[in-house]
């Protein structure tokens, strides 16, 4: 990970590329490596990958951090050959015999993935203490938070973060058009981690924007966080290319001191809201 | 909690560079507008010439069940204008930046505040409802905010339209702004949040929350900028979160969402 990224208190992954890998579209080498310079450079930190696109990279190239999928022991076991120290995991591998054993012999950092919709579910992961394999995870992820309306959860969070001694990843989910409010309130509270993808796109569902959260971001802590807006038509074309999704355009109205020449607006309910601008 | 929606698409539509929509599509979209449920229907700007006046006028006589209301200018020329076009509210937006204050009015906030007061009157006395929207409110200075929402109240106006012009608010803000509001003002609020941050819905729902009666919404989100509140989000998150909206017929909204969009692209 880049020196840079640790010292600042939150870190932003981006999970853009799994989330296109699951369509099922074809990117080549390139393409994806590009896709990951461009996260990079407009301002996330770490690169959410799986075992397939990492294999198709090839040898990681240096500048870039990684966290890996693993949903398996092999796809585990595959953090050292990619020299990966941060891997996202399932209960139910967690679970399995043999993976606090080779989380510790690989020097793994496990992110437990958690769903939580609604305060009164945030409340309940506190009976994860009693997992099995549970003191082998690092860090918390928790996605959802779909039903979760006012920054009031953050009160319930820092309760779990405290019980459960872990550190804690936020990765909302936009279902209500409250991803983006979430993720910021997650980050401006003290979380190590937030994680959004691209015009917050997923495979069948939505997550909070990165190229939303971080200018808040900055304009919410100024100094702290450098963000790149130079960097988003390309990122945007590069997005269009692999996804075959097309983002449109639009002109923000926002400070100059922020995304003064584009901000991306992502459709709702299907309808690129923006194409009028640029149809 | 209850809320209306105040439907703000056709003005904002008006602002987009290089679309126009012409009168007779207007008129249709006003009624597909009506006919899913909005309490208010803001038509346009009369400002913009004589094509958006007739066809704000048009609209006007469509026999809608909504209120129809004009968008203007603090200025006493637009407004008597949009007198003439048949409207139930005159909605006056009044910059309360000083950005917004240097940048379009170039006076003082003494100046703004008397001006106001005329514009009030002369609408009050010709007989139209009026409102007032606080232009860039989230950039203001809170005194003068104050000032013009007890000036409005003084002058007879019943809500007043809180407008976050460059989509700046987070939601925690959002509600401490309009609660601080409602709890000094006995005046109703409508929060009109730009999406700039993605977060206009998250915004409007806070607002709400916090004592927002009415809240400005455009179909698709539409708008200068990166758009406004979502219609269709809108009302999906309020009957998520607010217990609202439950009148609404998601499934009509989007299609009238779309019908527009693709009047607008032809």
């Amino acid at each position: 990970m880049p020196v840079d990224a640790v010292k600042r208190k939150t870190v932003m992954i981006d999970r853009t590329l799994p989330e296109i890998r699951n369509t099922l579209l074809k990117m080549s080498r390139l393409d994806i490596l590009d896709l990951c310079w461009m996260l990079i450079n407009v301002g996330a930190d770490m690169i959410e990958a799986d075992v397939e696109l990492l294999e198709k990279m090839g040898r990681l190239p240096e500048g870039l951090a990684f966290i890996l999928r693993a949903d398996s022991i092999p796809e585990l076991e595959a953090c050292g050959r990619f020299r990966i120290n941060r891997c996202i995991i399932q209960r139910s591998l967690l679970e399995q015999p043999g993976v606090p054993e080779l989380i510790k012999k690989e020097g793994l950092c496990a992110v437990l993935e958690v769903r939580a919709n609604s305060i009164g579910s945030i409340r309940h992961l506190e009976g994860m203490k009693a997992l099995k394999n549970f003191e082998a995870v690092s860090c918390i992820r928790v996605i959802g938070l779909g039903r979760v309306d006012t920054s009031e959860w953050l009160e319930t969070m820092d309760y779990i973060k405290g019980v459960l001694e872990k550190e804690i990843d936020i990765c909302p989910d936009n279902r209500f058009s409250m991803g983006n409010a979430i993720a910021l309130e997650a980050a401006a509270n003290g979380m190590e981690f937030v994680t959004t993808s691209f015009s917050g796109f997923g495979y069948g569902r939505s997550f909070a924007s990165l190229e939303l959260v971080l200018p808040a971001m900055k304009l919410q802590r100024p100094g702290v966080r450098k963000v790149n807006p130079d960097v988003l038509p390309l990122l945007y074309e590069q997005f269009t290319k692999c996804s075959h999704i097309k983002i449109v355009r639009n002109t923000p109205v926002i400070s100059s001191d922020s995304y003064s020449e584009r901000v991306i607006q992502y459709p709702g309910d299907g309808i690129a809201a923006s194409e009028l601008v640029d149809a | 909690m209850d809320v209306r929606i105040v439907d703000i698409t056709l003005r904002a539509a008006e602002q987009l560079a290089g679309k126009a929509i012409k009168v007779n599509q207007k008129i249709h979209l006003a009624r597909l507008l009506d006919s899913i449920g909005i309490y208010q229907l803001e038509a346009g700007i009369p400002a913009l010439g004589p094509d958006a006046r007739k066809s704000m006028l048009k609209v006007a006589e469509a026999g809608l069940k909504c209120k129809v209301s004009s968008w203007n200018r603090l200025d006493l020329n637009d407004i008597r204008t949009s007198m003439g076009c048949g409207m139930n509210i005159i909605h006056i937006s009044v910059p309360s930046s000083d950005m917004q204050i240097s940048s379009k009015l170039n006076k003082t906030k003494g100046w703004i505040l008397e001006y106001l007061k005329k514009c009030i009157y002369e609408c009050k006395v010709e007989g139209f409802d009026v409102t007032v929207g606080l232009e860039d409110a989230s950039r203001a200075e809170r005194d003068f905010l104050y000032a013009l929402i007890d000036c409005a109240i003084a002058e007879g106006v019943g809500r007043i339209r809180y407008t976050d012009t460059a989509g700046l608010l987070f939601r925690t803000q959002t509600y401490e702004e309009l609660h601080a509001i409602r709890e000094k003002f006995d005046v109703q609020l409508e929060i009109s949040a730009h999406n700039e941050l993605g977060m206009a819905v998250a915004n409007s729902v806070a607002a709400v929350k916090a004592g927002a009666a009415y809240a400005s919404c455009t179909a698709g989100g539409i708008g200068p900028g990166a758009g406004y509140c979502s219609l269709s989000e809108f009302i999906r998150a309020a009957v998520v979160f607010l217990g609202a909206c439950s009148e609404f017929d998601l499934e009509q909204v989007k299609e009238v969402q779309k019908e527009f969009i693709s009047l607008i692209k032809h």
